[in-house]
């Protein structure tokens, strides 16, 4: 009983004193210090994000070896590679400019686009083209209408003619005096 | 037997290539990056006589056919037709030269297109090729030398200038000359070819003297006989003259039906039906190479005759590159990049 007793009497005693902790405040030493230390410690952290710049980032690789050293091979490479096909095409255009020209009238060299007869006249849908203006459209359409006109007349005559072999001899005969007179044989 | 004497067959093969009666026809093919080819077909004449179905190249109703009628400043008139076709790409044209029922159409002709990544430049290679019509001829260029060979395969144009040119009676006995080496050529070729036909023909049949090894190590001596009795191989052939002294009496009563069907199956190779044009190529980009004559516009183009792809397949390519400009930023801009970092690092050090 007495033990009982004795225990209670040293759980107040131990509750009391836990109330007497608990309302008391912890008393600071160093206040300066520790206040220096925060601020020091904003003032690093605000140190390092000045010092932070574009070029640093970016070549950063610089101070890797085997990055440096790749990229640098890399350029070697790229730089032997353009001047080695720059001097092969070169050289080939070279031999190209030595090469005959042709100067064949125009048609051989196929009629360009912006070929620009005196007169063009599309067969096929009857459109005529002139450079220059000396003629009317009416003139012009007379003048195909004759020339269609004429290669009517003149294939009639052809077929005349080739069916008739005397008068076929007697042209050719007249055609070779006049060519003999005009070449003055 | 049928052909003609050789002589005269190499003389009609250079009449044909100068035939005027047909009209003049070039045929362009303007080659875009993407291997699609514009053809256009140019026929000039001077009467309004153009057969659609004698054009050298195939042609259908899918075609645009535009015909005019010029008149140049001199006023000569000229007639021309001009038709043009877009293809989709190698294998639409390919696919029109087997189906083709033109006047060309013994002949055999395909085209390729190449298109090769080069970092800084894109290249593109065009070829038409014509293939050869004897499978054991010689090529031409074991009888020409290199000069020669250049000056066999030139346009009519250039010939020409040369050959009225200041230096002209130089390049008329060169051109004799070559005349002189390519009738030999043909005649050797033909041999070649009727002995290779021959040993086709007889098959199994032939044993001994008469097998193709055989034959083929007496070449030279047909081609000595053909070419003495040249003036009259026709007759000779006929009569079985130059055979029974070729191969023996026994040999040519055997033989005498593969022999003439082999000699015919050489002329129709000799003689192959065949319309000559001129071909024109325009390719994209920078022309960097070709095997074709450059005309003053920078347009390539070469002449096609029959004579060209006897012995050996002729092939006219041509080879352009286009800058690929976006790849010349990203290596320049690499390469500064590379630049800047040792100029930075040389900085830092010396700090």
């Amino acid at each position: 009983m007495k033990d009982i007793s004795e225990m209670k009497s040293e759980l107040s005693k131990y509750e009391r004193i836990t109330d007497i902790l608990k309302k008391s405040r912890p008393v600071l030493t160093g206040n300066e210090t520790i206040e220096e230390n925060v601020m020091e410690r904003i003032r690093d952290k605000r140190k390092i994000n000045e010092n932070f710049n574009i070029p640093d980032h970016l070549f950063g690789w610089v101070y890797v070896g085997w990055v440096r050293r790749g990229l640098i091979a890399a350029s070697v490479l790229i730089i032997s590679f353009f001047a080695v096909q720059q001097s092969m095409i070169l050289k080939r255009i070279n031999n190209l400019e030595r090469q005959e020209v042709s100067t064949n009238p125009s048609f051989v060299k196929g009629v360009p686009d912006d070929f620009e007869p005196t007169l063009l006249i599309n067969t096929r849908s009857g459109k005529i083209s002139l450079k220059g203006d000396n003629l009317s459209a009416r003139q012009l359409k007379q003048f195909q209408e004759s020339i269609n006109d004429l290669q009517a007349r003149y294939s009639n005559l052809i077929k005349l003619i080739e069916d008739n072999p005397e008068l076929k001899n007697y042209i050719e005969n007249k055609l070779s005096e006049k060519d003999k007179k005009k070449f003055n044989l | 037997m049928n052909s003609k004497p050789l002589k005269v067959a190499v003389i009609m093969i250079l009449a044909l290539i100068t035939s005027c009666d047909e009209p003049e026809t070039v045929v362009t093919d303007i080659v875009h990056t993407d291997g699609s080819v514009t053809r256009r077909v140019e026929m000039k004449n001077t009467e309004n006589k153009f057969d659609i179905h004698k054009i050298q190249v195939p042609f259908d109703s899918t075609w645009i056919v535009r015909d005019s009628l010029e008149f140049d400043k001199k006023g000569d008139t000229t007639w021309v037709k001009r038709a043009e076709k877009q293809y989709r790409n190698i294998d639409e044209i390919n696919m029109s030269y087997r189906s083709d029922s033109g006047c060309n159409k013994s002949v055999s002709r395909r085209s390729e297109f190449k298109k090769r990544f080069r970092w800084f430049n894109t290249e593109y290679r065009f070829a038409e090729i014509i293939e050869k019509e004897f499978a054991h001829g010689y090529p031409v260029s074991e009888f020409l030398n290199k000069e020669e060979l250049a000056y066999f395969f030139l346009t009519e144009d250039v010939t020409n200038k040369f050959e009225k040119g200041p230096d002209s009676l130089r390049y008329k006995a060169f051109s004799d000359t070559i005349s002189s080496k390519t009738d030999k050529w043909t005649i050797k070729s033909a041999m070649a070819e009727w002995i290779g036909d021959f040993s086709t023909l007889t098959g199994d049949k032939a044993t001994g003297d008469m097998t193709f090894d055989a034959l083929k190590a007496r070449e030279d001596e047909l081609v000595k006989i053909s070419m003495g009795n040249s003036k009259h191989f026709d007759s000779l052939w006929t009569n079985g003259i130059i055979l029974k002294e070729f191969i023996g009496e026994p040999n040519a009563i055997r033989y005498k039906t593969e022999a003439d069907s082999a000699i015919n199956l050489v002329s129709k190779k000799l003689f192959v039906d065949f319309h000559r044009y001129t071909v024109r190529i325009i390719m994209p980009g920078r022309l960097i190479g070709t095997n074709g004559s450059i005309d003053s516009t920078n347009v390539i183009l070469w002449p096609v005759k029959s004579e060209y792809f006897l012995t050996q397949p002729y092939e006219m390519w041509a080879e352009s590159k286009e800058p690929n400009k976006w790849a010349w930023i990203v290596t320049g801009i690499f390469l500064l990049f590379v630049l800047a970092g040792i100029i930075f690092k040389s900085i830092k050090r010396a700090e």
